[in-house]
């Protein structure tokens, strides 16, 4: 393994992080998406929805669900790090 | 056509790999595969090999649909890692890869316990050998505890078809379900290999453990042999759609929160076991052809995740997602490669997740799991989450980390490259693979109403998780451990018996004592009252006896007189 590690201070210079790594643009990607979201949500009232189990038959369901879902799986699991997180070292005895 | 199995052609084909060198080693590991995939696809339906063993047929070749489409889908795993493993100088992960895969298919085709038994096993210590070339203590401590713990699953299967083979006098492996004793030993079996809740750890504890190679091959073939086995023994048993929401579920909230990406894949690994242990407890054939559809799309997106974050690690030293990012600079390919695996994971139109977890969800909504489908979606949203966003982002995109890695070595490209034609092949042809699949499928993947419900699921998920990453809200990633149920018996109970032995050595060093003590206590007693100044010594009993054995002489010397006069 040793011998593919790779130095790379040296390249940073020469070969700078890119257009991704700038704040600005991030926040371009994130309007970009959320624009594209608000498209979905107006495609909810074009296609007729054939609902799985009824509830998802409402407009905006998976929309919803999405990210209200994953906003409150991140939370939950943000308070489970503070009962699980322990120091790297910790089963090193 | 010659009657072989094919698992054996891989085992056999393992022997001469040692004394291979350069290319001629790779020839001969690429044409193995195919060399089997060929055979089995000229295999009729039925059984075809059986030796006499332990005074019972062993079936060694039971070919019918399903365990045909696990036999193809795990010669393209070994294929795929094969190819990737190429660069190795090394002969053990070839090797030993070779012998692990061939087990799997073995175990695969076996149509009876016994069988099932040794190849199971096989799977068992083949396998540690990936974890082991790793040659660090961790992957030392944690092959040690997976072996265990696998090996357990292999006594609890034998212990199982022991009783089995005394109630109904048969070793066929069919249909078992939950009602017999023997029932429930082999369900726990198959219950640890497919990482069953509070039966998971095994998994995320060491496969992140393993090389970058090895870990390929491990996501591949003991969790779905798992799965095979129970859908062969266990199809339509209730209990498993519960166990499978739970496993669907649960894995999400620590793939969030863990730093090593190759664990989050493990966790993810577990999560989309879920949904196929779902698809086997529901029974229908569209919930098990989903189910066997999600394996065969699992294994192919699973591996090249696997491959896109083992190319980091060869070229970097670390998977932590607390030290890359920006790696799409000098990484495009591999970038672009691990893209294509979250987008099947996260099942995005298009990409073969999409086709096998829509057969699922649409079986789990059928039978009226309402409960069951609404948390498989919540799972389904946290995956593009944990593992369709977090992956790439961490590990290409994020905060530039400074490094600049080369590109990984032109073997793994071409791996990766394979299994994302596969991924995108079977995503937009989904006909070429429900061909295979064991039941005749009507089932239509691309409605308008589905790709807009997913791809609404999907972007509002990715949404939230760009919002949360602005915000500063997402959890970071740092150097850490996070607790799972390993922490029973690294932690809890290595306690226990540490506190166990203090508490031992205190009774034993204070046993001593006491009896030293007590002891010393008789010797003094002893020597108070008899010793030189005891009081008992006053008189000293021998002179008394004397006294005593003095008289009687005199008496019977008087008597003696009083008879001779």
């Amino acid at each position: 393994m040793s011998d593919n590690h790779y130095n790379s201070t040296e390249n940073k210079i020469s070969n700078p992080a890119g257009w991704l790594a700038k704040k600005c643009n991030s926040t371009k990607i994130a309007w970009v998406l959320l624009v594209i979201c608000v498209f979905l949500l107006i495609a909810d009232f074009a296609i007729h929805r054939h609902a799985e189990i009824g509830i998802d038959g409402y407009i905006g369901f998976y929309g919803a669900y999405g990210l209200i879902g994953s906003i409150f799986l991140v939370f939950l699991a943000k308070q489970m790090c503070k009962l699980l997180k322990r120091p790297e070292d910790y089963y090193d005895d | 056509m010659i009657d072989f199995p094919p698992g054996l052609i891989l085992i056999l084909g393992a022997l001469p790999v040692p004394f291979l060198k350069g290319y001629s080693r790779g020839v001969w590991l690429l044409t193995l595969p195919i060399l089997s995939a060929i055979l089995l696809y000229n295999l009729p339906d039925g059984r075809h090999f059986s030796v006499s063993a332990f005074g019972q047929q062993l079936e060694l070749l039971h070919v019918d649909p399903l365990s045909r489409i696990f036999g193809y889908v795990f010669l393209i795993a070994i294929f795929l890692g094969v190819t990737y493993s190429l660069h190795l100088r090394a002969a053990e992960e070839h090797l030993s890869g070779l012998i692990y895969s061939g087990a799997a298919i073995g175990a695969v085709f076996a149509g009876d316990l016994i069988s099932l038994f040794i190849y199971w096993e096989l799977t068992a210590i083949s396998s540690v050998f990936l974890i082991l070339a790793r040659r660090t203590p961790e992957a030392l401590a944690a092959s040690m505890r997976y072996l265990i713990i696998q090996v357990g699953s292999g006594v609890l299967l034998l212990a199982g078809l022991i009783v089995r083979w005394n109630e109904t006098g048969s070793i066929a492996f069919d249909h078992i379900g939950l009602e017999s004793f023997s029932g429930v030993l082999i369900f726990l079996a198959f219950g640890i290999k497919a990482a069953f809740p509070l039966l998971h750890n095994w998994l995320q504890d060491a496969y992140p453990q393993a090389t970058p190679t090895g870990t390929v091959l491990l996501s591949a073939f003991t969790t779905k042999l798992a799965i095979y086995a129970l859908a062969r023994g266990y199809a339509g048993t209730e209990e498993l759609i519960w166990i499978g929401t739970i496993m669907a579920v649960f894995p999400i909230f620590f793939a969030v929160i863990e730093n090593d990406l190759r664990r989050v894949l493990a966790y993810s690994l577990n999560n989309q076991l879920g949904f196929m242990v779902v698809g086997i407890g529901i029974g229908t054939e569209l919930a098990l052809n989903g189910t066997v559809a999600h394996a065969f799309s699992h294994i192919i997106y699973k591996a090249l995740l696997f491959m896109s974050m083992g190319a980091v690690l060869h070229r970097t030293g670390t998977v932590l997602a607390s030290e890359l990012g920006g790696l799409y600079k000098t990484m495009p390919f591999t970038s672009i490669f691990c893209i294509i695996g979250a987008a099947s994971i996260s099942a995005f139109p298009l990409f073969c997740g999409f086709i096998s977890k829509s057969m699922i969800l649409s079986a789990v909504a059928h039978q009226g799991y309402y409960w069951v489908w609404m948390l498989l979606l919540l799972a389904s949203a946290g995956v593009i989450h944990y593992c369709g966003i977090k992956i790439p982002y961490f590990a290409f995109f994020a905060n530039d980390s400074g490094k600049r890695p080369k590109e990984a070595p032109l073997n793994m490209l071409i791996a990766m490259a394979l299994a994302s034609v596969l991924c995108i092949g079977i995503g937009v042809w989904p006909t070429s693979l429900f061909y295979i699949l064991p039941f005749e499928v009507n089932y239509i993947p691309y409605t308008d109403s589905h790709v807009l419900s997913q791809i609404q699921l999907l972007f509002f998920s990715a949404l939230s998780f760009t919002v949360l990453i602005k915000t500063g809200l997402y959890p970071t990633q740092s150097r850490s451990t996070i607790l799972d149920t390993d922490w029973i018996y690294r932690r809890l109970a290595t306690s226990i018996v540490t506190l166990a032995a203090r508490v031992a050595l205190r009774l034993q060093s204070n046993f001593f004592e006491i009896i030293v003590l007590r002891a010393r206590r008789v010797v003094d007693q002893l020597y108070k009252h008899h010793g030189p100044q005891g009081v008992l010594a006053r008189t000293w009993p021998t002179g008394s006896m004397v006294l005593w054995v003095a008289i009687f002489l005199g008496i019977y010397l008087l008597l003696y007189f009083i008879k001779n006069v």
